[in-house]
């Protein structure tokens, strides 16, 4: 049941009249039932892993929280080993064992499953719930089912945000004894059917012309490939941020504010900026559990480079296993060790964003091909044959009509703007406040111009993780 | 009372924003879908088979009509096939996501006696696809009363529908022409054969890849059957005769598909009122004579087909 199908939105409502009615502290169960079967509509084994999941942190987090001295530091490194082993189990051990086979000329065999969808996601924010109960920042949550609903809450429950447990425990404690009101659904739904609008108009519209060249790439040399590379950028910001606001949209109109996961990052300033601006639960989590542990930037150039290093290749290899996403991560830690020598600061302001632009662009090449071939087709070849000019370009590509590139430009136009200062200093409070007009426009435009027929293809990109 | 009037108000947003939406939503497509077709598409040549189906009904002359998908439209030539018989030939094929159910209710209104009926059908027709179907409905209205259930989503046709319109609407108010290509219109003759590609060189293929699908093959088979026996009882009620042959298939698509092709030949033999001709390997082709798919001949291999069709089906005059 993916966000953007009839049947979420369905589920939405159903769960929406219930909590709306229901009054009492069995709201929560409301919720982790309606979650837990909406997890299960995926594939019902996988929630028997969730609940594994769930049920070994709630009982070891107490453990931990009850430990003191050294035991604790060892306890807490069991938790998350043991969290580490699902998530490597599923996501890592096919990778490691295959590399293994390569160096030693080995061969090993590890089953093939199917990633439990959200995996990372949900270790991660386990793990985290974990570290919070060692450093006494929370006490450990005593019912069991406020701390299953931190995990399984459906609207985070795909693809994030990472959640802090002192940012969500709370709010769902207060579940028990809230109520859901009209202004704040309004508000919820100008946020889900803003998701919409980014997954379905700008999002697919853009993948639908990104996608043949990812195919087979090497069929494409400069400008289509270009413009394939551009399309993706585009698409994997409005993918992703839409997933977002309709998580933030959902859990909104049942009174739980999720955190923000992106601050226009396409309008960063340097590579350190953007990623305090791109999947900001991801990024901070790295920082506080591993960047800063790790001794962050106190400590010699050599070893903080090092440590940045090693939470970039991190990050990317939570992305998925494979050496792209390593050698992605890589790119990024490389830029922003760069940058201390760069000065960029004195670069006017134009000249900086282009600078963020090309190295963000040129970086999704690794997020997105993984055969080495293609890879380096790509990375090369885009600036060759940049003579196809665009009308040739528009004409003969793909077999599309110009109608889905002048909407492709467009709505891309729409969501630069509509992020940008001015526009956010001008409306988007009056949005948010009178949010009626916008919702019926989106609706609109959502009918109009989106991708609703072809979800199977066009699934998010960060369910995959 | 402030507050009734204020759940009124509300109430009456919400209904009229409804309202516009609908007004949107029926209306535009209403407006634009009665004036303009777009040329790009190439299910509209269901409108060109369609007519002339329509124009031999009632002729002196006997019909040979042509049931099957897309390899018929690109492996046939009609006017070839009509020297050689003497009968007047419709070649309905057109695409195998239309599915079985389609093709034959299509056809059924117009057949009379002494029609001959060859059915041609591809490996993989048989349920067909949602999206093909509506874009032919969406294409040629006419085919709608053809597929009632899989329109019966009325929002996500009419959904469909709407942006259809403002695409056409876009490209009519930016004068876009469309160029003749493959798949669009331009690429039928009047008789309804594909002869875009006769000065085109033939393009690399993938090969053809058959599954049962999560159906299952016992199902499939069963409702194929059964919808074939149904068509061929009531064409033979009316005095026209159904033959059955298999379709034109490249050669390494053949020996990748083959169990599963002769399991679907043998179903067809346990159809009692059809006449089966042949078999599967009679229309095996070299891969060579294939023009962008396993089962679209090249332009000049036409007539060869054409006249092992009337040769197996033993109609030749």
């Amino acid at each position: 049941m993916p966000f953007q199908s009839l049947s979420f939105l369905l589920f939405f409502a159903f769960i929406s009249v219930l909590m709306w009615f229901w009054k009492g502290p069995s709201r929560i169960w409301v919720l982790l039932l309606g979650s837990a079967g909406l997890y299960a509509s995926f594939r019902p084994a996988y929630l028997l892993v969730m609940l594994a999941l769930i049920a070994w942190d709630y009982l070891w987090a107490r453990v931990i929280d009850a430990a003191e001295g050294k035991k604790k530091r060892w306890l807490l490194a069991v938790g998350i080993l043991a969290n580490l082993s699902m998530l490597g189990s599923f996501k890592y051990m096919p990778f490691l064992t295959a590399q293994i086979n390569v160096l030693f000329n080995a061969s090993f065999t590890w089953p093939v499953w199917v990633l439990p969808v959200g995996l990372s996601f949900h270790t991660f924010q386990g793990m985290a719930y974990l570290v919070e109960v060692y450093r006494k920042n929370i006490k450990a949550e005593q019912r069991l089912d406020v701390y299953a609903l931190y995990i399984l809450f459906f609207p985070q429950l795909m693809a994030g945000p990472i959640e802090r447990p002192q940012h969500l425990l709370p709010q769902i404690r207060n579940l028990a004894s809230g109520q859901m009101n009209w202004p704040r659904f309004e508000r919820g739904m100008l946020l889900l059917v803003a998701g919409f609008f980014r997954k379905l108009v700008v999002a697919d519209v853009l993948g639908i012309l990104s996608a043949p060249c990812f195919a087979q790439p090497q069929n494409f040399v400069g400008f289509p490939l270009f413009l394939s590379i551009l399309c993706f950028s585009i698409q994997i910001y409005a993918d992703f941020s839409g997933y977002t606001l309709m998580a933030r949209g959902a859990a909104h109109t049942l009174g739980v504010r999720l955190s923000h996961n992106f601050k226009y990052p396409y309008f960063a300033l340097s590579m350190q900026d953007f990623w305090k601006k791109w999947h900001i639960s991801l990024s901070s989590w790295f920082k506080d559990y591993v960047y800063i542990p790790l001794g962050g930037s106190r400590q010699s150039f050599g070893m903080a480079s090092a440590v940045l290093v090693l939470t970039f290749l991190l990050s990317g290899f939570w992305h998925g296993a494979n050496w792209n996403f390593l050698l992605w991560g890589l790119w990024n830690a490389l830029w922003i060790l760069l940058e201390r020598y760069l000065q960029l600061h004195k670069l006017p302001l134009l000249l900086k964003r282009l600078y963020v632009w090309t190295i963000v662009f040129y970086g999704w090449i690794f997020f997105k091909v993984s055969n080495l071939n293609d890879l380096l087709h790509c990375l090369f070849f885009w600036f060759r044959g940049l003579r196809h000019s665009v009308p040739v370009f528009f004409e003969s590509l793909y077999g599309l009509t110009a109608y889905h590139w002048f909407l492709a430009f467009v709505f891309s136009l729409w969501l630069f703007v509509s992020e940008s200062h001015y526009f956010r200093q001008k409306f988007s409070l009056t949005l948010l406040r009178r949010p009626f007009g916008a919702i019926v426009l989106y609706i609109l435009i959502i009918l109009s111009f989106g991708q609703l027929f072809d979800n199977e293809q066009l699934n998010f990109i960060y369910f995959e993780f | 009372m402030n507050s009734k009037q204020n759940i009124l108000g509300l109430c009456l947003r919400y209904v009229f924003a409804l309202l516009g939406l609908c007004l949107w939503l029926w209306g535009l497509p209403l407006l634009v879908g009665s004036y303009a077709h777009y040329e790009g598409d190439y299910l509209l040549g269901a409108r060109i088979k369609q007519k002339r189906l329509a124009d031999t009904q009632g002729d002196t002359k006997k019909r040979l009509v042509l049931l099957g998908c897309s390899n018929l439209a690109f492996g046939v030539d009609s006017k070839y096939l009509e020297e050689q018989t003497g009968l007047r030939v419709v070649n309905m094929g057109l695409h195998q996501d239309l599915g079985q159910d389609y093709m034959l209710n299509e056809s059924l209104a117009y057949l009379q006696k002494g029609d001959l009926v060859l059915i041609v059908w591809s490996y993989g027709s048989w349920r067909g696809q949602w999206q093909t179907k509506t874009q032919l409905a969406l294409a040629y209205p006419e085919a709608e009363r053809f597929m009632r259930e899989e329109l019966s989503d009325l929002g996500a046709y009419q959904t469909q529908k709407l942006q259809r319109a403002l695409q056409i609407s876009f490209d009519k108010l930016v004068f876009i022409k469309t160029k003749p290509k493959i798949y669009g219109l331009h690429a039928f003759d009047s008789l309804g054969d594909v002869v875009i590609h006769q000065n085109m060189s033939p393009k690399a293929f993938e090969p053809l890849r058959l599954e049962w699908g999560s159906e299952g093959q016992e199902s499939i088979l069963c409702k194929q059957q059964s919808s074939l026996q149904e068509f061929c009882k009531e064409v033979q009620a009316l005095g026209a005769h159904v033959y059955m042959l298999a379709p034109a298939l490249a050669q390494s698509s053949y020996e990748d598909n083959q169990e599963l092709i002769e399991a679907i030949w043998q179903n067809y033999q346990t159809i009692s009122n059809i006449r089966l001709c042949g078999s599967p390997q009679d229309f095996v082709y070299p891969d060579a004579a294939f023009f962008d798919t396993p089962s679209h001949l090249q332009y000049k291999n036409r007539r060869i087909h054409s006249l092992k069709l009337l040769k197996i089906a033993g109609i030749l005059r």
